[in-house]
């Protein structure tokens, strides 16, 4: 994640000109990794950002480290697998903000073990379909009384392991590609109405990727050697600003697409 | 050599392809939330036998509430998982329970999935969700199982597949540029051939393919 510091810098070059001024986003599973750094990014552009998380403990971090680099943010508990928690965190922000423009679902469960399909704990299959799956319907269905006012635009955190399959994660595949089958068609749906929908599709180094790493050392190596740019992303200098162009108005003409961010090391759309 | 193929699915085009495909064929009906993870060692032939060994698993289970169109804002989130999550839930675990037939025959499995995942579809996000993570499934399948000389791969289908000819028009007028090249579309006959020739000789090489038979309608990749 990112306050102050190098990593702000770096992106004011990107977002001095706020694009995103005036505009309200809620970022769920904001409190670290992606969504911080696309929460961060979000706010450095003008927006007011909502950080949606389950836990406290990272999600008041995440907003206050927002407050101390001079832009509004709030925590809000949120299981996003909870319709109650989703809707009162929708609530929150029009009630703090005066609105919703912007929805980010990036929330994930953690996928277990690597290992074939056959090898997932049984009791760590449904609350990935839960979090990625389910919390995107849930999401889109409690924002969008708010989002086609503005009208404003949903975006969801997918994955290249969604459109290429995984061999060890192949239950984390499964979900990040119905998201994607969600996002073109509620690109479908929603246009009429001039809510944008899109999903970006992010490799970064984050706290779940240094784990990941941690447990196989040869990950980190295997990924930046198929990356042309040769090196991982930076959640909130190459990620979020992929977010806040999606948002703004330069991205008015752009639905149902996913947007993969990842150094280029997947170029199979 | 006559194969042991399961087909999964209520409805078409599990029906009409079970009825089309060679070999000793099961079809079975489940409800999504009756797949576990023994739901295939559960199973008995028509003549009393366990299913011991499967050359062929194909997968078109898809319940009806995937398929009656509703925006997604007055959706409840019991409609949503029984459209959806459940039926995602079941694919899941019928792979799950599948993967030791499947590698005692050095078997194949095949996803049939409509197009509406690939075109996307208005009032129908719960299916295209399903739809688009069964594809990928199927592909994490393939790359996972391919050790093990199994072979995974997903067919896209034409929505007149999977939906009533009304919300299949509408799905096909609000996203299909031209008509399909063939001048028709396949039947059911042809895309059963298709299924059978990539669990045969001729497909030994292939795995993770996600082939669209639509008569070169979307010709989507």
């Amino acid at each position: 994640m990112t306050s102050g510091g190098t990593a702000e810098r770096r992106m004011a070059g990107v977002l001095a000109d706020r694009v995103l001024e005036g505009q309200v986003a809620m970022v769920t599973g904001a409190g670290q990794g992606v969504g911080a750094g696309i929460a961060a990014a979000l706010a450095a552009a003008g927006a007011a950002v909502v950080v949606a998380t389950r836990r406290a403990a990272n999600g008041e971090p995440a907003a206050e480290s927002i407050r101390a680099a001079g832009h509004d943010a709030v925590f809000v508990r949120c299981d996003v697998t909870e319709a109650v928690d989703v809707q009162a965190a929708v609530a929150e922000a029009v009630e703090r903000f005066g609105g919703l423009d912007i929805v980010v679902h990036n929330a994930v469960a953690h996928a277990g073990r690597p290992g074939g399909v056959q090898h997932t704990r049984s009791d760590m299959i449904r609350p990935q379909i839960a979090t990625a799956t389910t919390a995107s319907f849930l999401c889109a269905r409690a924002s969008l009384v708010h989002l086609r006012r503005r009208p404003g635009t949903l975006i969801l955190l997918t994955s290249p392991a969604g459109v290429e399959g995984s061999a060890n994660l192949p239950i984390y595949a499964t979900v990040k590609a119905t998201q994607r089958g969600i996002v073109k068609s509620l690109a479908r749906e929603w246009g009429p109405l001039g809510v944008r929908v899109n999903a970006i599709a992010p490799v970064a180094r984050t706290p779940a990727m240094d784990a990941a790493v941690a447990a196989n050392p040869s990950l980190e190596t295997r990924l930046v050697a198929r990356t042309p740019l040769g090196r991982l992303g930076d959640a909130a200098t190459d990620i979020g600003p992929v977010a806040v162009f999606l948002a703004s108005g330069g991205a008015r003409y752009i639905t149902g697409q996913t947007i993969v961010a990842d150094g280029g090391g997947f170029l199979g759309l | 050599m006559t194969r042991d193929v399961l087909v999964v699915g209520g409805g078409d085009p599990a029906a009409v392809l079970a009825a089309e495909l060679p070999g000793k064929v099961l079809l079975v009906t489940p409800e999504p939330g009756d797949v576990g993870d023994g739901f295939v060692d559960s199973l008995t032939r028509s003549d009393g036998t366990p299913v011991d060994g499967l050359d062929l698993v194909v997968h078109a289970l898809y319940p009806e509430q995937s398929r009656i169109p509703a925006p997604v804002e007055e959706m409840t989130a019991d409609d949503w998982a029984a459209a959806c999550d459940d039926p995602l839930e079941a694919a899941i675990r019928l792979a799950r329970g599948a993967h030791r037939h499947l590698a005692a025959r050095r078997g194949t499995m095949v996803v049939c999935v409509p197009l509406v995942g690939t075109a996307g579809a208005a009032n129908l996000v719960a299916l295209a969700a399903l739809a688009e993570g069964l594809r990928i499934l199927a592909r994490s399948l393939a790359r996972s199982w391919g050790s093990d000389q199994i072979r995974a791969h997903a067919v896209t289908l034409h929505p007149s597949m999977f939906l009533p000819a009304e919300h299949a028009a509408a799905a096909v007028d609000a996203t299909a540029l031209h008509d399909p090249a063939l001048g028709r579309l396949p039947s059911a006959a042809e895309i059963a051939s298709l299924i059978d020739s990539l669990a045969g000789p001729a497909a030994a090489g292939l795995t993770g393919a996600s082939l669209v038979m639509d008569g070169g309608t979307w010709m989507a990749g």
